[in-house]
């Protein structure tokens, strides 16, 4: 059966520019919307996600970006994942994104956003250093403008690392 | 390249009365950073500042000729920052010029400059990249063209070499099979004996008698609280003098024992008062005067006669001025010299030992008249009810009676010290008529491990009223108006400005937070810094852990008062903050908008946790000032 539900993680993704505001597609019971954010001295090629599962991964490649900092909104199966791994350039190799410390949750129902992904490309050694950064209210913001449907019906949640009740504290007020 | 040089000579020494100071200037990269004289004593070489690079320029004492010796452009941050390309620089002999170069790329190179001067004023100059990199410690003290240079490796230390000027043949390793030490003290005959570094979070020091022998390992210690730097090998055998604070407050200079591992006969100590550094003579073999800060202001004590004699020497050509040595010919008649104080941010002099004559050769000052605008500073000292003292240095503009007072909590919290030097900050504000509060609240540094440790969990308590405290005495002295104090600090000053806000609302018509804290559980989450253990670990030490204390560390945070934050508020940040993110300020901006609660923000896109230039400087304290203009321009009932 979990071999089945591994191998059958449908996962949904809807990649929404952040100049074009494009529906975003309704969730199932086990998924949960999970905030892109990315910036970077260049727009990235293809971005990939992996679930931490430790025998069946599935990955979610994402691709078309054209900006070099800009949000996406994407639709995750509930789980562990983390960012494993960036491309710059359409015949470029992949980098490797540092393991663990890019590790998010996604829980469903839920509007997901472990912190911006930022990353910088170092031509003198051909090396990219990447880092995540809590930026949840900026985030919250552009959602509001962007997406303001999803933020009348659903709560914006931090799922990255540590912990951080910010915004429930926030909707409370 | 002429026109280059007047323009450079005037731009660094005259100074221009203006009817206000220019903001930029207080915050610039200084113009000068180094003047050196050569070995003969009748050339200094300068690292000045020109637009956003430095160059180096020669200056001959006897014709008052100048050139430029290297100029490099490179391209400016994204904030308008300064770029110095140029790393160090260092006389070899009078004709050669040794500066490590930083690269584009992030990386250095060593290069050699050898130049000559033409009759017709002009300079013949040969560049050459060195086979070697690294970082110049110093040149033999018996091989002219020997350098000590040392190196990073991959085992997180430094290797030691020498290398020949000429051949540019690297030496073998100095500290042979020890590649793990980051410090190295050597002996009379410049062996290597004793090094120290930190292997896995723990302090280790080394030491061998004879290169022949093993390093053997003399001193651990994962106390993160404690001080422990070799300075001196002794003449007493396997002897060394250390600054440490090893089972004692303050730091001091002491014997060590490094067979027996014991400490010995105190050298130099001061109650109260933390030894900030030691100086050696000139060749590196004996000590010349233990440095600390009293008072606010830069002491010396002395080890010979000699040294003080000289020191008296300096005080008398520079009165009312800190001047430091920079650089000696190798007769010891020619000198520059750096002086300070607290309106002076650093002029550079030649001084002609022979005579005492000097000659202002730049002055890092901004250029107004500050005869006009001279400020006054005012020590103070008040005991706290546990025991403590607690200095704190009030700065009075000219002219104004009964000045509106701008409170400043210093950053950190811990392990950073105010002094009475020239602060940007503190003389800008003076200059526009406002007085400024300095407070070294528990948690400072220089005043012993007791106090400096104190501050660890105090964030919205005892420091905040320490520098209630300081203030409520520095009220009753009638020099400021009390109906017209505002707080302003950044980082953990940010911080303290809204949490002094939140305790003590009825003393404060304003507050500023610039790149401040305002939720200390959102520390371990604001970014992948929290992986790194020793960094979480000394976070909570600081603030706490975020489980066990986190209902301290809630009620301690600005944004979960934000009820309380009733006083006319700015919060400013720099997008680009690597240390306390922007979205601190922009949650309180948040919760501050969605209940209606008015204050002011203002982000500075590509500015870090300080100014990188006086461009975001310019930009903030235009908003800074009409923000205190708003809130303190007229005297109001208390």
């Amino acid at each position: 059966m979990r071999v089945f539900l591994i191998f059958s993680i449908f996962i949904v993704s809807f990649f929404s520019q952040s100049e074009t505001y494009e529906k975003l597609p309704k969730l199932k019971n086990n998924q949960g919307y999970f905030v892109v954010s990315y910036s970077g001295n260049y727009p990235p090629y293809h971005l990939s996600i992996v679930s931490n599962d430790t025998i069946f991964k599935s990955q979610e490649d994402l691709s078309d970006f054209k900006l070099k900092k800009g949000y996406r909104v994407i639709v995750l199966d509930e789980g562990e994942y983390m960012y494993s791994r960036l491309k710059l350039a359409k015949h470029a190799g992949y980098y490797k994104l540092a393991s663990r410390e890019l590790l998010f949750t996604v829980t469903a129902g839920k509007v997901n956003y472990a912190g911006d992904l930022q990353f910088e490309y170092h031509h003198y050694n051909e090396s990219v250093s990447s880092k995540v950064v809590n930026h949840i209210s900026k985030t919250y913001l552009w959602l509001q403008e962007n997406h303001p449907k999803l933020m009348d019906k659903r709560k914006i949640i931090y799922s990255g690392l540590g912990v951080d009740n910010f915004m429930n504290f926030y909707f409370n007020q | 390249m002429k026109l280059l040089v007047c323009f450079i000579l005037f731009y660094t020494q005259v100074s221009f009365a203006t009817s206000l100071p220019i903001i930029a200037e207080f915050f610039n990269s200084p113009k000068i950073k180094r003047a050196i004289i050569n070995p003969s004593g009748d050339e200094i070489l300068i690292k000045i500042r020109h637009k956003n690079n430095y160059l180096l320029m020669l200056y001959q004492l006897k014709t008052k000729q100048q050139n430029v010796l290297f100029y490099e452009p490179k391209q400016a941050g994204d904030d308008n920052e300064v770029f110095d390309n140029i790393l160090n620089v260092t006389w070899v002999s009078d004709t050669e010029i040794l500066a490590l170069l930083l690269l584009d790329d992030g990386s250095y190179e060593d290069h050699l400059m050898t130049f000559s001067h033409n009759s017709d004023g002009t300079l013949s100059i040969k560049r050459k990249k060195l086979s070697f990199s690294g970082h110049l410690v110093r040149p033999s003290r018996y091989y002219d063209r020997k350098l000590i240079v040392t190196q990073r490796n991959r085992h997180n230390g430094a290797d030691v070499y020498y290398v020949d000027i000429d051949s540019e043949k690297r030496s073998d390793r100095l500290n042979e099979d020890l590649r793990q030490a980051s410090r190295w003290l050597m002996d009379i005959n410049d062996e290597i004996k004793v090094a120290w570094g930190v292997v896995e979070n723990e302090h280790i020091v080394w030491y061998r008698e004879t290169n022949e022998e093993d390093w053997a390992i003399v001193r651990k210690s994962k106390n993160t609280k404690e001080t422990f730097i070799p300075i001196l090998i002794t003449d007493k055998s396997q002897t060394i003098l250390v600054l440490h604070n090893h089972n004692r407050d303050e730091i001091a200079l002491q014997e060590f024992d490094l067979i027996n591992k014991k400490f010995g006969k105190v050298i130099f100590e001061k109650k109260g008062i933390d030894i900030k550094s030691i100086s050696l003579n000139s060749n590196y073999s004996a000590l010349a005067s233990a440095n600390y800060l009293e008072n606010g202001v830069l002491k010396n004590h002395y080890f010979n006669d000699a040294a003080e004699l000289k020191n008296n020497t300096l005080k008398d050509v520079f009165p009312n001025q800190h001047a430091i040595v920079v650089s000696s010919n190798s007769a010891r008649t020619q000198q520059t010299v750096l002086t300070l104080n607290h309106e002076n941010r650093g002029k550079y002099f030649h001084l002609d030992k022979r005579n005492n004559k000097t000659m202002l050769i730049g002055s890092n000052n901004p250029t107004y008249d500050v005869s006009s605008n001279k400020s006054r500073i005012i020590h103070h000292k008040i005991p706290t009810s546990d025991g403590f003292e607690i200095e704190s240095y009030l700065t009075l503009p000219n002219n104004v009676i009964n000045p509106p007072l701008i409170v400043m909590p210093h950053g950190g919290p811990i392990g950073v010290q105010d002094t009475i030097y020239f602060d940007p900050h503190s003389q800008l504000l003076a200059s526009r008529g406002y007085a400024t509060l300095k407070v070294n609240y528990r948690g400072s540094s220089g005043y012993g491990k007791k106090f400096m440790f104190a501050g660890q969990k105090q964030w919205g308590l005892n420091i905040e009223n320490d520098i209630n405290n300081a203030l409520n005495n520095i009220i009753k002295l009638d020099l400021i108006d009390q109906s017209r104090i505002c707080i302003f600090g950044s980082s953990y000053g940010g911080y303290s400005a809204l949490m002094s806000v939140i305790k003590y609302p009825k003393k404060f018509k304003c507050a500023i937070s610039f790149a401040g804290v305002t939720d200390i559980p959102l520390m371990f989450a604001q970014d992948t810094r929290m992986k790194v253990d020793a960094y979480k670990q000394a976070m909570i030490d600081i603030v706490g852990d975020p489980i066990k204390d986190s209902e301290y560390q809630r009620h301690n945070s600005p944004v979960y008062r934000y009820k309380e934050l009733l006083t006319p508020l700015l919060l400013v940040h720099g997008t680009d903050d690597p240390i306390v993110t922007s979205e601190h300020s922009e949650r309180l901006s948040l919760l501050l908008t969605k209940k209606k609660i008015e204050h002011e923000f203002l982000l500075l896109n590509g500015v870090g946790h300080g100014f990188g230039s006086g461009h975001s400087a310019t930009i903030f304290y235009n908003k800074v000032f009409s923000f205190l203009e708003k809130y303190l321009s007229k005297k109001q009932a208390l």
